[in-house]
């Protein structure tokens, strides 16, 4: 079946594909942050394919102007326009076809002067435009002229020493955000506010508190600065009407002798209502976690047969190595299965999620960890194709050593209760990949290496393609089957954001920020022959590509 | 974090020593590589002010120090050695927008919050992060909250903070219906800013003038939003309170 979208370009239906029956993806617009509220970053557009990606072009390219810390953004298009956020909580609306600038919005907090920080999205709904800023405030913008409709400080960012990176989910009649700052002597929370008027309606603090249930998990006072900082963007299931997001590692992040017990609900993915805030279930990855193993990526919702018979799965790839596959009804475990080669915090998990062999960082001793805290995955997003069924994942293979070190939490303030060093295994020549993996079984389908850390996030489409970029600069298309590299370009500068695609008057378009930036390139810059400074260069800049008029 | 203004504000200062004056350039360059390989929030955060490494402002540390740290790293953290990978020239303009800093005043000292007093007691109910709504989503005083409404000079008794009527809250009346008590930030003649009151946390609306009517219907008290707190709490939010304002 395929159907007819307004603008006349025809979309195959996930609908009737063998392996999902959860229809998804994302058509001519690129609506909320993952491409879809299950996070597939998958396009249903397909007039970009295998057989004539090699022929795409640039058409447009909008620079920012902001620099510092790289266009870590993911894009979102609606009915043609373009809404790109900054690291310094910029937006701008721009025709998505032209490239012109519609409105700019320049956040100007009530004391200061803004941050250039990160931000890694907007979201869009009820003809509003929502951005999380640096000193931790939820905007609203008018879609149409980019005035601020409402503000409200969902924290106090010189309180806690948190910000807001990630781009709000809108669900239903609300805007639902997280902080950053888990590493921080602090509480992690996330919180739901009206969406037309910013009212507070609800938050659910990630560490248990006295009359939550798993209060127990946490030793004394531990609980009340006890991190887990929900860091990036949730997923909604409507039929379900299930609100899933992941949380992170535990604080103090090295040093789990003041915290002891499981540490309930950090380094875990949970289960909402969406309208009260209330748990319903959840699954922790890493228990007591001491190697600050943030459970807070993606949550791919999909449904897939698993030992023949059809499950639906949340699919969640954590910084840890491993994804891990839940049902996501119940938030029963699945399977666990490994996205890197170099793991060695635990020496394996059991069919039924139990964790082995633990090795855990001890004062006064450096403990060898695979992989680092930087994640055998950064937070940048995976992509799942239903047409080829294959989940795929930015991976990297890196360890470090941690150390434990004694602190005394002060709130707001750093509480990672020591420190790293980062170790490149031996023996390897790439040290990261873009991976096609069954999604059920963890089994390689495919392997795109590439030398150093891959950063960016990954966008597939109906054309059987996997877009991603590379720190080096180049933007590059694989054939989505083989893993085939069949197109690239260079930008410029290194890609740490997420690339999208929409549609307008029947073009297809595909948009990718490039911007190198965030921690990880100071930090991999302790190793004397990564990138050099060359590849390193600041950007800013959104470029968008599409097949030559004469070629569609 | 929002404080990368500071750099400026030594440029204009006339307390500046005239050395640093002329130094513009290189803080300037030094800034830039700052920001981009320093600053980070697992490093020494924006304009110096900490992140996970410890701040680099107001120490009054001399130029050598901070170029043996910028140089060769420090040991038994993770702040690594830049020698080889930056250039000398770019090595020397950090090392100087870090000394640049060294003249900065270090934020005010924030009352210890470990010392057992009525008015630390206060300090910590006043800001206590397990309650939503609590005074510091609306008031910032010592260092900390959203600053919405004023907060000082305190109140007398905590009869008189229950009391507390503020003349800025109006009655809100807008085009969609709605109802709610707000707090008038300003008014010209394209628009209407005020703080919705009616939820936990206060809300910043605009709205296009004509869209809202502000009514000084006097409904609306200070006890309705101190329902967090008990009367023991509160007389010690007042201690707090007292205390500030006597440093001040």
């Amino acid at each position: 079946m395929e159907w007819t979208s307004r603008r006349g370009t025809r979309l195959a239906v996930a609908l009737l594909l063998p392996l999902s029956l959860f229809a998804q993806g994302a058509g001519s617009d690129w609506s909320t942050y993952g491409g879809d509220l299950g996070a597939w970053r998958y396009s249903l557009l397909d007039q970009i394919n295998t057989s004539n990606v090699s022929q795409l072009v640039p058409v447009w390219a909008f620079q920012t102007g902001d620099y510092a810390n790289g266009l870590q953004s993911t894009p979102i298009v609606v009915d043609g326009v373009v809404y790109l956020s900054t690291s310094s909580n910029q937006v701008f609306a721009i025709d998505g076809a032209r490239g012109e600038l519609i409105w700019k919005y320049a956040y100007a907090p009530l004391l200061g002067v803004a941050a250039t920080d990160r931000s890694r999205g907007v979201a869009f709904g009820h003809g509003l435009i929502f951005m999380g800023t640096d000193d931790s405030y939820l905007l609203a913008l008018d879609q149409e002229t980019g005035e601020e409709v409402w503000r409200v400080a969902v924290q106090d960012s010189d309180q806690c020493g948190c910000s807001i990176t990630a781009a709000p989910l809108v669900v239903k009649d609300k805007v639902v955000v997280g902080g950053n700052g888990g590493d921080r002597a602090y509480r992690g929370s996330l919180s739901a506010f009206d969406a037309k008027t910013g009212r507070f309606a609800w938050r659910f603090f990630v560490t248990a508190g006295p009359d939550d249930p798993g209060h127990d998990t946490w030793s004394g006072d531990s609980w009340r600065l006890g991190g887990g900082a929900p860091w990036m963007t949730g997923s909604f299931d409507p039929e379900l009407d299930l609100l899933y997001w992941g949380t992170g590692n535990a604080a103090a992040d090295f040093d789990g002798e003041p915290r002891k017990g499981d540490n309930l609900y950090t380094a875990s993915v949970v289960a909402l209502n969406p309208d009260t805030g209330k748990l319903v279930w959840h699954y922790q990855t890493v228990p007591h976690d001491v190697w600050d193993f943030d459970s807070a990526y993606e949550c791919i919702l999909a449904d897939l047969p698993v030992k023949g018979r059809m499950r639906k799965l949340l699919l969640h790839p954590a910084k840890a190595g491993y994804t891990w596959a839940l049902d996501r009804i119940t938030g029963e475990f699945v399977g666990a299965w490994p996205i890197v080669d170099e793991i060695n915090w635990v020496s394996g998990i059991t069919e039924d999620g139990k964790l082995v062999g633990r090795r855990e960082p001890k004062l006064g001793e450096a403990t060898y960890v695979c992989p680092s805290v930087m994640g055998a995955k950064s937070w940048n997003q995976g992509a799942f194709s239903p047409r080829t069924g294959w989940l795929y994942l930015p991976a990297a293979e890196m360890c470090n050593e941690l150390y434990v070190r004694k602190q005394a939490p002060v709130e707001g303030k750093g509480n990672m209760a020591g420190f790293w060093r980062l170790k490149r295994p031996e023996g390897r020549e790439n040290y990261s990949s873009v991976t096609a993996f069954d999604p059920v079984t963890g089994e390689k389908k495919w392997e795109h290496p590439y030398p150093y850390i891959l950063l960016a996030s990954i966008l597939t489409t109906a054309g059987d393609l996997v877009f991603s970029g590379d720190p080096e600069g180049r933007f590059f298309a694989l054939d989505a089957r083989t893993g085939e590299r069949l197109w690239s370009f260079q930008t410029g500068s290194g890609h740490r954001g997420s690339a999208v695609s929409y549609e307008i008057d029947g073009r297809q378009y595909i948009a990718t920020p490039s911007g190198y930036g965030s921690i990880a390139g100071p930090i991999m810059s302790m190793f004397d022959d990564y990138l050099e400074r060359d590849g390193s260069r600041s950007g800013g800049t959104l470029f968008v590509f599409a097949l030559p008029e004469s070629a569609r | 974090m929002r404080r990368g203004v500071a750099l400026f504000l030594v440029a204009i200062s006339p307390a500046v020593p005239q050395n640093l004056q002329l130094d513009l350039a290189e803080i300037g360059l030094g800034s830039g590589i700052y920001s981009k390989d320093c600053a980070n929030q697992y490093c020494h955060g924006a304009g110096g002010n900490a992140g996970q490494a410890p701040a680099l402002v107001g120490h009054g540390w001399d130029r050598e120090r901070i170029d043996r740290a910028v140089r060769k790293g420090v040991e038994n953290t993770n702040m690594p050695g830049w020698e080889g990978k930056l250039p000398p020239v770019d090595i020397q303009a950090v090392v100087t927008y870090v000394w640049s800093l060294q003249r900065r005043k270090i934020e005010q000292e924030r009352m210890a919050p470990n010392r057992a007093s009525m008015a630390h007691a206060g300090r910590a109910l006043f800001f206590d992060a397990t309650r939503v709504g609590n005074c510091g989503t609306c008031h910032r005083v010592d260092g900390w909250g959203i600053p919405v409404a004023p907060v000082l000079p305190p109140p007398a008794s905590v009869a008189a903070l229950r009391a507390l009527s503020a003349t800025r809250v109006a009655m809100a009346t807008t085009a969609g219906g709605e109802r709610f008590p707000a707090w008038r930030v300003e008014a010209t003649d394209e628009s209407v800013r005020v703080y919705d009151l009616s939820a936990t946390l206060p809300v910043l609306r605009t709205f296009e003038a004509g869209r809202v009517k502000l009514a000084d219907e006097g409904e609306w008290s200070h006890d309705e939003v101190l329902g967090l707190y008990e009367h023991d709490e509160l007389s010690q939010v007042l201690s707090f309170l007292a205390a500030v304002a006597a440093r001040e």
